[in-house]
């Protein structure tokens, strides 16, 4: 019985790699030279087109007789001056879309031949490159995983999956902005704006003292600035429209002393318009279970830094106010948790726990799963007084940091930062790298699906639009010191 | 079963449950701690690490240089079981003392002096129960709900804590001290002839921004049975008598205070304001045997105002004029037995410098009022202050307090006057990195009435003229403050 299993499995084997073999083979059409600048000779054209055909043909391409069997029509010319000539080649797929061009050069009838040959091997090698590249991008760890996939209901004995003995590798991801633009000051908060008309993006970028709005097409351009008052510290910035008019409005978390002293802006025609002030709330924007972005509040009591549930931001009749509760788990406050459902529906709670390990509850609270990585890590803080434990805790105040935040998209993944250092001691926080990570909760545990590529820089915020599947990095690529304010870059990768 | 030893009981076997009961977990090491430079130029102090100062004419001025080093390890073993220590290293000043054995010194050319102090170690833990108790066995840092005006001092024992919704409860129990063993003392049982502190404690928030409080506190004190006593013929002991005659501030043996209060925070608008009322009752043992009626409270405030915040606190104990015969009106805070002088409760809701305990202090020493109970002459203190940023680096506060006891008695000297001073001071500070702070402050007080006649001279110790009063004291110092 086992011969026969392992028969029937070697045979299937074998078919399934010949049909892998045959179904990568791409039809080819070559069309015929166009002659520039050299004597009309009637067999020219032809005796080119052939040598590049028999050149072409190999495991990957098949050159086809039709041009309407091919997925790939060559077109190529042949230019002559002098004694220099020149072969030309583009590859095209059936719309049109430039998948491969070459040349090559020559100094006379006798480098002609050879000349074909090496157009051939270079067009070889660009056209298999750009399939290669494609069919990364199709691999399943990375982008095209069927979102209900990774949300199967837990099962004894699920299926080895082939993804699932690769290990996960970097994320194809590729800056919008290759050569990202140095922003004169260590920045605290980034969060995505409107969709301008040139296809660029709004950025609102927060400062220790101040909101800058920026827009970003090839390179960021400062559009407004607002200044906070002295004794007001912004710890954070989120983007949401709350009043559905298509201009999304600026939440800022303000703390002055001992109190939140929270702010609403809106852009109007190139000014930012304070909405709303003083209010008494934390914000973040959030997508439960990878639905609609929402903003969400919690409060501050005079001895509890998070005070109540987090609650749903509304608008009244008088200004704002808190809507429904959240149920949230242990360890969970307005900036460390997220949500996410499973296939059949079943809700789950994401958090980063206070010492950075990744916690997934049940519904019911019951604590499912803790990563054994550190994520998260921000430098950003809340410091209160709290002479009362000064004995306890060696301090006058009390710091709190404010975790990195978790998003949700909507097939349901986690998508969580990591930030890495070698001077995280106490209060003491110094980011040196950082990493984004997505998570596909298995039923069991959460399953890395891609991470991005390590950077040398401490993440300060982050953003992720979920439609352009665009990560909207916030790095501080210089520290703020003794004498300078730092900088910072802000980095867009596209998950593709 | 005493119900001490109940409480005992109960604490052991929770700490093993707990202990038994959580999953294998990645172990977490925390660290926290501070260190603290100072330079200081004063007439008034003279880093000896006492709490009271000696006020006197011609005093003259006394610069040294000093330091402390706080560490705090925590050994976390799961979310609900941690170790926690505290260990102090500091010198009473540069160039002290080196080679040798002994605790606040070091500081002296070659240094390897054994000088690590052990400020807490205890085991945090939270029993599995549907609502989590939190547990704290062992030497812990504790402060009473009226900013220290009783106790705020590492002090072994059992504190049990919950909170159910809006409401928080605990309950602990402290021993103080246990006579067994010590010197003059070697007849005495453990457990009997000791100092026991028990705190109830509860807090409930009636809205995220108003809480208000109750509190019981009981001190019973049954130390002091010597070994004469404990013979069956009492006998005075000279050292005895010294540490509870002259030094009338600690609870004296045999004695019970119970003590009942209320307290509440509010935030008003822009003003964030808190306070509490305490009142003691019960009877003490020496120097007279008497009943005990006292209080004492505070009110502080702060509301931001302009690019900073105004801090106000007033704060009372009641005192006593005749603390030796009768019954007894002194508010009582703890004292240690085991030291001289050292008082264990400390209050900083003012942010003063001569005239109450500064709480950038390390070993300085020397404070008009020592302590909440200052010699059964009780206090009044009122302070005003404004703290601000000029920059996001630049800081600094001024504050004006003012001073006087509640009563005069047989520790006042020959003071005819309650008024001790005004004092004025200023903090000039530069961040310069989130942690890390250096700062100038400047203190002065134009010392009142109180010392009017009434003091010695510093170097002749003959008695000042009776018009005159004292040179009016100063502190300044140059810090550099790291915490992390």
């Amino acid at each position: 019985m086992e011969k026969t299993f392992l028969f029937l499995a070697t045979v299937l084997s074998l078919f399934l790699a010949c049909g892998q073999s045959i179904a990568g083979t791409i039809p080819v059409y070559v069309n015929e030279f166009r002659i520039n600048g050299a004597p009309e000779q009637a067999d020219l054209k032809s005796t080119l087109q052939m040598l590049l055909v028999s050149r072409l043909n190999n495991d990957s391409l098949a050159t086809v007789e039709s041009k309407s069997g091919g997925d790939l029509i060559v077109e190529c010319s042949y230019t002559k001056a002098g004694r220099l000539f020149s072969l030309d080649a583009v590859a095209r797929d059936r719309a049109g879309k430039v998948v491969a061009r070459a040349f090559e050069q020559g100094g006379g009838e006798d480098d002609l031949i050879p000349a074909m040959t090496k157009l051939a091997q270079r067009l070889n090698a660009e056209i298999t490159r750009r399939l290669s590249a494609d069919a990364v991008s199709l691999k399943p760890d990375l982008a095209t995983v069927p979102a209900t996939a990774p949300l199967a209901a837990p099962q004894s004995a699920v299926p080895v999956h082939a993804s699932d003995i690769v290990r996960p590798e970097p994320a194809v991801t590729r800056p919008a902005n290759p050569n990202a633009t140095r922003l004169p000051e260590a920045l605290v908060g980034v969060a995505r704006g409107r969709t301008l008309d040139n296809g660029g993006r709004e950025i609102y970028a927060l400062g220790e003292h101040a909101l800058f709005l920026y827009h970003q097409s090839s390179e960021p351009k400062l559009i407004a600035t607002i200044t906070f008052a002295d004794g007001a510290k912004p710890v954070g910035v989120d983007t949401g429209d709350m009043d559905g008019d298509g201009t999304p409005e600026v939440y800022i978390t303000l703390v002055k002393g001992d109190s939140l002293a929270s702010e609403i802006w809106t852009e109007k025609e190139g000014r930012l318009q304070k909405v709303a002030g003083n209010l008494p709330y934390y914000f973040r924007a959030l997508a439960l279970d990878g639905k609609t972005k929402k903003m969400y509040v919690q409060q501050m009591s005079t001895d509890t830094d998070f005070y109540g549930d987090v609650r749903e931001l509304i608008k009244t009749v008088n200004g704002y106010g808190m809507g429904s509760a959240v149920k949230l788990p242990r360890f969970a406050n307005i900036y460390n948790f997220n949500r996410f459902r499973d296939a059949a529906g079943k809700e789950y709670t994401v958090v980063v726990h206070e010492d950075g390990y990744l916690l997934v509850y049940a519904e019911s609270g019951e604590e499912l799963w803790r990563s054994s990585d550190k994520f998260g890590g921000c430098e950003v803080y809340v410091k209160r007084q709290d002479m009362g434990n000064t004995r306890a805790t060696g301090s006058d105040y009390r710091w709190t940091f404010l975790e990195q935040r978790i998003f949700v998209t909507p097939e349901n993944d986690i998508i969580v930062p990591k930030n890495q250092g070698f001077f995280v001691f106490g209060n003491n926080r110094s980011y040196k790298k950082n990493s984004v990570f997505a998570f596909a909760w298995t039923g069991a545990t959460l399953d890395e699906k891609w991470h991005t590529k390590e950077s040398q820089n401490y993440l300060a915020d982050y953003d992720y639009d979920s439609a352009a599947k665009e990560l909207i990095l916030l790095e501080v690529v210089k520290k703020k010191g003794l004498l300078n304010e730092g900088a910072s870059a802000i980095v867009v990768k596209k998950v593709e | 079963m005493s119900l001490k030893k109940k409480m005992l009981a109960v604490a052991a076997v929770g700490a093993l449950t707990a202990a038994t009961a959580v999953p294998a977990m990645a172990f977490e090491n925390e660290f926290h701690g501070m260190y603290r430079f100072k330079g200081v130029m004063s007439n008034v102090q003279n880093a000896s690490g006492a709490h009271f100062a000696t006020i006197s004419d011609d005093p003259q001025t006394k610069t040294f240089l000093e330091q402390r080093a706080r560490l705090l390890y925590s050994a976390k073993a799961s979310d609900d079981l941690k170790l926690v220590t505290h260990f102090e290293l500091d010198y009473s000043k540069f160039g002290d003392n080196s080679y040798n054995v002994g605790r606040n010194n070091g500081g002296a050319l070659g240094a390897d002096e054994v000088n690590l102090e052990t400020k807490s170690v205890y085991l945090d833990f939270n029993l599995p129960t549907a609502t989590k108790i939190n547990f704290k066995v062992g030497m812990q840092p504790w402060v009473d709900s009226y900013g220290g005006l009783v106790v705020n001092a590492d002090m072994a024992g059992v504190l049990a804590s919950a909170k159910y919704g809006d409401l928080a409860n605990s309950i602990g129990f402290f021993r103080f001290d246990d006579d067994a063993g010590r010197k003059g003392f070697e007849k005495a049982l453990s457990g009997k002839n000791t100092r026991d502190f028990l705190a109830l404690d509860s807090k409930y928030n009636v809205t995220k921004d108003f809480r208000v409080g109750a509190t019981y506190y009981l001190l019973n004190d049954d130390l002091n049975a010597d070994n004469a006593a404990l013979a069956g013929a009492f006998t005075t002991d000279a050292a005895t008598t010294a540490s509870t005659g002259t030094n009338s501030g600690r609870v004296a043996n045999s004695s019970i205070t119970h003590m009942v209060g209320v307290n509440a925070q509010a935030k008003v608008g822009i003003a964030t304001i808190d306070g509490g009322l305490i009142y003691q009752f019960g009877t003490l043992d020496t120097p007279v045997k008497g009943h005990l009626s006292a209080f004492g409270g505070y009110v502080g405030s702060k509301v931001a105002a302009g690019p900073g915040t105004v801090n106000f606190v007033a704060a009372y104990t009641s005192g006593d004029s005749t603390p030796g015969a009768g019954n007894s009106n002194a508010f009582q805070s703890v004292q240690n037995t085991t030291s001289s002088g050292v008082s264990e409760n400390t209050f900083y809701g003012a942010n003063l410098h001569i005239l109450l305990r500064s709480k950038y202090e390390i070993n300085s020493g020397g404070y008009i009022v020592g302590s909440s109970n200052n010699k059964n002459q009780g206090m009044t203190v009122g302070a005003l202050g404004y703290d601000m940023k000029f920059t996001d680096k630049l800081y600094g506060n001024a504050n004006i307090g003012a001073g006087a006891v509640a009563k005069t008695n047989g520790n006042s000297g020959s003071a005819d006057s309650k008024y001790l001073g005004t004092e004025i001071n200023a903090e000039v500070g530069y961040k310069l990195t989130d942690n890390l702070n250096v700062s100038v402050v400047g203190a002065f007080m134009k010392l009142g009435n109180y010392y009017k006649g009434n003091a010695k001279n510093a170097n002749t110790g003959a008695a000042i003229a009776a018009g005159d009063k004292p040179n009016d004291p100063f502190y300044s110092t140059v810090m550099l403050n790291y915490v992390f």
